[in-house]
């Protein structure tokens, strides 16, 4: 899956964190973040003017969770 | 000293006051923040993501969802380590915003443990610089100074002094956090029992002199909370004990002073109803303050003589005061106004003894207290207190005493052990 342009980073946060499972960011650069780490989350919500890499990252995650991340991701 | 009174200003204005201020000293932001956690402003560098961090610790959630007025400082960590003072600003009995200052790092914490986290575990280099790009502009401060800051916050939002005891915590973990920065050196000496003890026998000698030079005394003690023994798991509960039982124990010396019984004990009585009220460390050490100020006054005013003059009182107190420093008879004089020889004799015929024969009993009254709750050498002591050598000392205890210090302090001892 992929992030929707434009999206309320710290909002998709919060919405990480109401997964059962953890998701996981993975960048072209072969970085994976644990959103679910506040360290990373916070790694993540700088990210917010570099939209190249949130373009060309990566969500992974459980299947139970992808419903409740689908208002973000496609 | 004039006081300056700040509540000619707004607490809006002495909040934009201590804003630059706390910006210009620390780079240390500060927030405004509405009743439903929106922003109103900021001060802080990178705001926008800064308040990410915020938005997404549980520091916004716990000032929030306990739907209550701060009205102390409260002290806020998140799970990186970021520290945040908050407190809510009230205004003619309204309730105007929620003031945080932050974010800051202690010392312990810092952008390097961070660094070294990120780096086992993100590979981009430009990925890793986002982040500890924005967390070098978060000033690293002492955990003192985080209390000054907390205190300074207060006193602008209320005009009232607080003690960094009464600080809320978000939770536990914070707590021990926090308290987990404090100087190890600074624990050690508070916790000096021979040291708190030598303290309290100089005040309660104070009071049974009358002597309204105590301050001096006083202030040498560390902050009151460093002296408390916690015993009950309530700090508060824990600081009134210690009161009351000091407020007894000066009830005693006011009576050994010459203050009548029933007076002492109505004072009693009445302080300690006053100590089970307080709801503050805070006001306890005023009141802790006030209450000594009263028994000292107390046995002061009952022991004025009309036939010593207040020029040999002031003199007596002072040398009482003094008894570490150099003392000299020509100092002491042209102290009190007086050639030398005119005060003397002003001195022996007012209080039948002469001024260096009293230097060296008060000195001497000093001693016995060192002996009784020190583990100074009485070479120490004597240097202390200016005698010149330990034979001299020695010589002047036993002549005032009756035995030499050793044996005074050797008697203590084994009356310690019967008891």
């Amino acid at each position: 899956m992929r992030l929707k342009e434009g999206i309320d980073l710290v909002a998709f946060v919060r919405r990480v964190k109401e997964c059962k499972g953890d998701v996981f960011l993975e960048t072209e650069e072969g970085d994976q973040l644990n959103l679910k780490s506040a360290l990373s989350q916070y790694v993540f919500v700088v990210l917010t003017e570099q939209r190249e890499i949130l373009r060309n990252s990566i969500v992974a995650c459980d299947s139970e969770d992808q419903e409740k991340l689908a208002e973000f991701v496609y | 000293m004039k006081k300056i009174d700040i509540d000619e200003f707004a607490v809006q204005v002495r909040s934009r006051f201590l804003a630059a201020n706390a910006f210009a000293g620390a780079d240390l932001g500060m927030w405004s923040l509405g009743h439903n956690r929106e922003l109103n402003y900021s001060t802080c560098i990178n705001e926008k993501e800064i308040w990410s961090f915020l938005e997404l610790s549980d520091c916004l959630d716990f000032l929030y969802e306990k739907r209550r007025e701060w009205d102390r400082p409260v002290i806020l960590s998140d799970q990186i380590g970021l520290v945040w003072i908050a407190e809510d600003m009230v205004s003619d009995g309204s309730w105007r915003c929620r003031v945080l200052m932050g974010p800051m790092f202690l010392s312990k914490t810092s952008v390097k443990y961070i660094e070294d986290s990120l780096r086992e575990r993100i590979s981009s280099v430009f990925l890793r610089r986002q982040l500890t790009r924005m967390l070098t502009t978060v000033p690293v401060i002492t955990l003192p100074m985080m209390n000054q800051y907390a205190k300074m916050l207060h006193y602008t939002l209320t005009s009232e002094k607080i003690l960094p005891v009464d600080f809320l915590f978000q939770d536990e973990r914070t707590k021990q956090f926090i308290e987990g920065e404090e100087d190890v050196a600074d624990i050690a000496m508070a916790s000096d029992p021979e040291r708190i003890m030598k303290s309290e026998m100089l005040l309660l000698k104070a009071v049974t002199d009358g002597n309204l030079n105590y301050g001096e005394i006083y202030n040498e003690r560390k902050d009151f909370e460093s002296e408390l023994t916690p015993v009950s798991g309530n700090a508060l509960r824990d600081a009134k004990n210690e009161v009351l039982v000091f407020c007894s124990l000066c009830c005693r010396a006011a009576i050994q002073g010459g203050v009548s019984i029933k007076t002492a004990k109505e004072m009693e009585v009445k302080y300690h109803t006053k100590i089970e009220r307080v709801d503050t460390i805070t006001k306890l050490k005023n009141l802790n303050t006030e209450m000594l100020d009263d028994y000292v006054s107390r046995v002061h005013d009952g022991r004025e003589n009309p036939l010593i003059s207040k020029t040999i009182q002031e003199c007596c107190d002072y040398i009482r005061a003094n008894v570490t420093k150099p003392l000299d008879v020509d100092g002491i004089a042209a102290k009190m106004g007086y050639a030398t020889y005119y005060f003397t004799r002003k001195f022996y015929k007012e209080m039948g003894i002469k001024v260096s024969d009293y230097i060296k009993q008060a000195r001497i009254e000093y001693a016995k207290v060192e002996l009784m709750t020190s583990r100074k050498s009485i070479q120490e002591i004597s240097d202390t207190l200016q005698f010149g050598t330990r034979n001299y000392f020695s010589r002047v205890f036993q002549e005032v005493v009756g035995m030499t210090p050793a044996a005074y302090r050797d008697g203590i001892g084994k009356e310690g052990e019967q008891i």
